[in-house]
């Protein structure tokens, strides 16, 4: 083709047209149709614009062929039809034929191919974006049958309103959370679920979300179910905006906590309530009363009522501890109404013990506490019949304090309203006491010896005493009853009275109890004596290092177990529901040791309980002397019940010794109603274990006075 | 300069096609349909070419350059081909009217497998529709900034054998990873993922080539459409070559690096950096 341009006649060589066309179609203003140029397009144009010169019909193909090469190297706009014209002609050998042929047929050519192109490409980039759409709408679709399964299975509930709060959609685990069907809920309003007594930040967040002033908000929120109870859930509310970002919807989730948030109610009540009345107990009481006194402003009284009941040791001994349970529940039902209608707050400060605390406005003053510590005892008045029980009646002391709130504080307050008490309890049962300041130097001894009594042992403060008990056949020794006392530093010597029950509300009985039972066997290995009583609290025989240690000091001694002997109350069998005390003595039976029951008839004196014991012997109690004899006040007992007793307890096999024996009239009597053995001043008074009494002889009473 | 990937900010790129690609929003010019329309194709839509006459307003070389980018393309594959690669990762594909990989590395080697990625829905439906019979190419929709997506995708695990050499193009692309989007660990990634023997394909924006006013004007406008541009200078644009060894002559300028005699240079020097580098 290039070898034929010669013979076209003339006009420019390849070279020449060659350099033409890349000048023409090099930087092409504007773009895009301009650009770099290949030599390879150049040439190729070249050789087609000297081909054309052969003939006419030959420069319409090349033309045609220029034009298609042109679209084809996307040089498909007007600055390029008008180069490529140009170009053709201006190489074209002046005069030839064909010139026409060859720039209809390129611009014709480059035309239809440029369009086809353009119509081509829009084509497939209008297809390619019908393709990404459809793509994007299955992906989308997908997607939200995704979040539909999501949203109907999940096991949180998924509600959805609109900003006005209507109800737009809600799942299947939020119908069944609140109890309400779809059909329901629609024509619900999400202000219906907001209540009045909701926590106020959870309607501050509420509104700050629907305004757009947040996006979410998360709280745990109370909400009723359709039967009525209370369930809780912890909910997530977020806010779904516009494209515009206006606030569109609100979409909230929810997780029903109510186990988990009952647990914890549960667990915060029971580390706040005594679990056997459900009363606050003693952390709670505390509490409040430190509440109380730090918000205390001017004007504002707090008073403290404590309240103990009379004699509930004896009927928790006596018949057990179910009915000791039952009767202190009874009693909670009974002060709380009274203490409910005053406004205060009921404890149970432990055992026994309730406590009330009483706050009182400046503005409204509301009862007097002595007057609520009154009604308090009125509440207990009536007996309580307890289930399958005899009635009990009991009664209880008040110590009442008040002060001014901002004056108050709280383990003074505490410690001065237990003085009270303590004063009730002196004064006589049944009473209210009043905090008076005076008081507190003459109570102190009492909190004196219960803070001294513990460290009494190690401080060697205590001493036995020993009174002989005399055989009233000839006047022989029995044995000796060892006596405890105290040598308070402070106090002088404390005869047991001051200080038993003392110790029998606290473990220092426990260590008391330890060491009379070494003193006594110690003595016993010292002596010649036929035997000592010592004395033992039902709380010992509960304690499981009792036989151990009994056993433990006859091992040591070397004393003949035969020699001690045990004085134990009648509480301590009248107690069926209770086995541990009466295993502990039938083991020390076992041993050796003899049992002797203290104080008969001053209690329950039942016969028939006897027999449950391993008993050798009956102790009358003193005060039944006092009956006998008239030196007691109230009627007199009959002696023929009493000498009958006793000769009930010789079949029974048990040695009778009458306590208290005062009297050489007192001596005749219990000689006459048949008792084998006296103890009392008559025939000895206490001694310290070296002094050697001289006993006296039967009738030949000894009138000692101390 | 626009590049092959997102035009339109979206972010939330679909991992699989399960979810709804966020780039599919025909109101929005498109950086692979007026790549196109820079190149002289009619794969593109009104918007499309009101952006490209904007950006042509400023800077009215831009399809020269755009011309120069696809130029270095082929001289690149082929170079790569000659080395005897047969596995290409085009990384910000684009609409292939021209010049594609597939169809320059065919020319030397029928057996080149090529994989195109890129975050355009319509780009990447295009291409599919273009590429559909032909089973040594596949095309992945996934977003470069998150290169486990790519290299995850099924179909690039089907077509590439990734213990053997690959030729990896991000041409005119990666002046669309912001800084704060951590270029270097992405190419750090993709250096991981393949075997020794590979290769990296880099033409960047440069902005130390340009008048300080051009580079300003132009990047302001990309601004605008919500595909942020980060021009470069060769250090950093040099920086993306670690862990590799460069082939000669080095990163230079984009239509210096190893140029065609038979293609006329261009009336203006090209204001990008241009590069292979080779993992050994």
């Amino acid at each position: 083709v290039i070898g034929g341009a010669g013979a076209a006649g003339g006009g420019p060589r390849l070279a020449e047209v060659t350099s033409a066309w890349v000048t023409a179609l090099t930087g092409i203003d504007p773009p895009p149709e301009g650009g770099a140029v290949t030599g390879r397009l150049a040439r190729r144009l070249a050789g087609l614009t000297i081909a054309a010169r052969a003939d006419p019909e030959e420069a319409g193909r090349a033309g045609a062929a220029i034009g298609r090469l042109l679209a084809g190297d996307l040089r498909t706009g007007p600055a390029t039809v008008a180069a490529a014209t140009e170009v053709l002609i201006g190489t074209w050998p002046a005069g030839a034929p064909g010139l026409a042929q060859l720039v209809a047929a390129a611009v014709a050519a480059h035309v239809a191919a440029a369009q086809a192109l353009l119509l081509e490409q829009q084509e497939s980039i209008h297809q390619a974006a019908i393709a990404a759409r459809l793509d994007a709408e299955r992906a989308l679709r997908a997607s939200e049958t995704r979040f539909r399964t999501l949203f109907a299975d999940a096991a949180v509930g998924i509600g959805i309103g609109t900003i006005a709060g209507e109800i737009v959609d809600a799942n299947a685990a939020l119908q069944q959370m609140l109890g309400h069907s779809w059909s329901e809920l629609r024509s619900r309003h999400v202000h219906d679920f907001l209540y009045l007594d909701d926590d106020p930040r959870i309607a501050e967040d509420y509104a700050a979300l629907i305004s757009g002033e947040r996006e979410s908000f998360r709280t745990e929120k109370r909400y009723h179910h359709s039967s009525g109870r209370e369930i809780w859930a912890d909910l997530t509310v977020s806010l779904i905006r516009n494209d515009d970002g206006t606030p569109q919807l609100q979409l909230a989730v929810m997780q029903d906590v109510t186990a988990r948030r009952e647990l914890q109610e549960r667990l915060r009540h029971e580390a706040h309530h005594d679990p056997l009345t459900g009363l606050p107990n003693r952390t709670l009481l505390l509490a409040e009363l430190r509440r109380v006194i730090a918000d205390g402003g001017a004007g504002g009284r707090v008073a403290l009522c404590f309240l103990d009941l009379d004699g509930f040791k004896m009927i928790n001994d006596s018949r057990g501890h179910l009915v000791g349970d039952g009767l202190l529940r009874a009693v909670a039902q009974r002060l709380l109404p009274v203490v409910t209608a005053a406004s205060g707050l009921l404890a149970r400060f432990g055992g026994d013990e309730f406590v009330v605390l009483l706050a009182r406005d400046g503005a409204v003053p509301g009862i007097e506490p002595e007057e609520l510590a009154r009604d308090l005892l009125a509440a207990l008045h009536e007996p309580f019949h307890l289930e399958d029980e005899q009635p009990i009646t009991m009664r209880a002391s008040v110590g009442v304090v008040e002060v001014n709130a901002d004056l108050a504080e709280a383990d003074a307050l505490l410690r001065a309203a237990d003085l009270a008490l303590h004063a009730a309890k002196e004064d006589g049962r049944d009473r209210v006491v009043c905090h008076d300041p005076g008081r507190t130097s003459r109570q102190l001894t009492r909190f004196g010896i219960a803070l001294a009594l513990p460290n009494a042992v190690a401080q060697g403060e205590l001493g036995l005493r020993y009174q002989s008990m005399v055989r009233l056949r000839d006047g022989g020794l029995h044995g000796r009853e060892a006596l405890l006392r105290w040598r308070h530093p402070t106090f002088g010597e404390l005869p047991p009275a001051e200080f038993v029950r003392i110790a029998e509300e606290s473990r220092a009985i426990l260590s008391i109890g330890r060491w009379v039972l070494e003193q006594a066997c110690r003595t016993l290995c010292e002596t010649t004596w036929p035997s000592i009583n010592v004395n033992v609290s039902p709380r010992q025989l509960y304690s499981p290092t009792f036989v151990p240690d009994v056993r433990h000091c006859l091992d040591s001694t070397g004393v003949a177990a035969n020699r001690l002997r045990f004085e134990v109350t009648e509480s301590v069998v009248m107690n069926s529901h209770d086995p541990e005390p009466l295993q502990a003595l039938r083991a020390v039976a076992e041993l050796g040791v003899t049992i002797a029951l203290d104080d008969f008839g001053t209690g329950y004196s039942n016969l028939a309980a006897l027999r449950r014991l391993p008993l050798s012997e009956l102790k009358l109690a003193g005060t039944l002397l006092e009956t006998l004899d008239g030196s007691h006040h109230g009627p007199p007992a009959d002696p023929r019940i009493v000498a009958t007793v006793v000769d009930l307890a010789h079949q029974l096999g048990l040695t009778v010794t009458a306590e208290g024996v005062e009297t050489p009239a007192q001596d005749q009597l219990v000689r006459s109603i048949g008792c084998d053995v006296g103890q009392g001043w008559l025939y000895d008074l206490t001694h310290p274990v070296h002094y050697q009494p001289v006993l006296a002889g039967p009738g030949d009473g000894v009138q000692i006075t101390l | 300069m626009p590049d092959m990937s997102d035009s339109t900010g979206g972010r939330g790129v679909s991992r699989q096609d399960s979810w709804v690609p966020a780039g599919l929003d025909l109101s929005r010019p498109s950086a692979a349909r007026v790549y196109d329309y820079y190149l002289g194709g009619f794969h593109n839509f009104a918007v499309d070419r009101e952006m490209a006459r904007r950006a042509m307003a400023m800077w009215p070389e831009l399809p020269l350059i755009m011309r120069a980018n696809r130029a270095f393309l082929r001289r690149a594959v082929t170079t790569l081909v000659q080395a005897g690669v047969r596995q290409f990762l085009d990384i910000g594909s684009g609409i292939p009217t021209v010049g594609s990989v597939h169809t320059v590395a065919g020319e030397h080697a029928p057996d080149t497998r090529v994989v195109y990625v890129d975050v355009d829905p319509v780009a990447v439906a295009h291409s599919r529709a273009l590429l559909a019979d032909d089973p040594s190419t596949a095309v992945v929709m996934a977003d470069l900034r998150r290169p486990q997506d790519v290299l995850q995708d099924p179909a690039l695990a089907e077509l590439l054998d990734l213990s053997r050499p690959v030729g990896v193009l991000m041409i005119a692309v990666l002046h669309f990873v912001s800084d704060d989007e951590q270029p270097r660990e992405v190419i750090g990634a993709l250096r991981a993922a393949v075997a020794p023997g590979s290769h990296l394909v880099v033409s960047h924006a440069a902005h130390d080539l340009l008048p300080a006013e051009v580079a300003a004007s132009h990047q302001a406008l990309y601004r605008q459409t919500g595909s942020p541009m980060t021009m470069r200078g060769r250090d950093d644009v040099a920086g993306f070559f670690e862990g590799f060894e460069l082939l000669d002559p080095g990163l230079v300028e984009l239509d210096r690096w190893r140029p065609d005699p038979e293609e006329s240079a261009p009336p203006h020097a090209c204001p990008a950096w241009a590069g292979i580098g080779l993992k050994r």
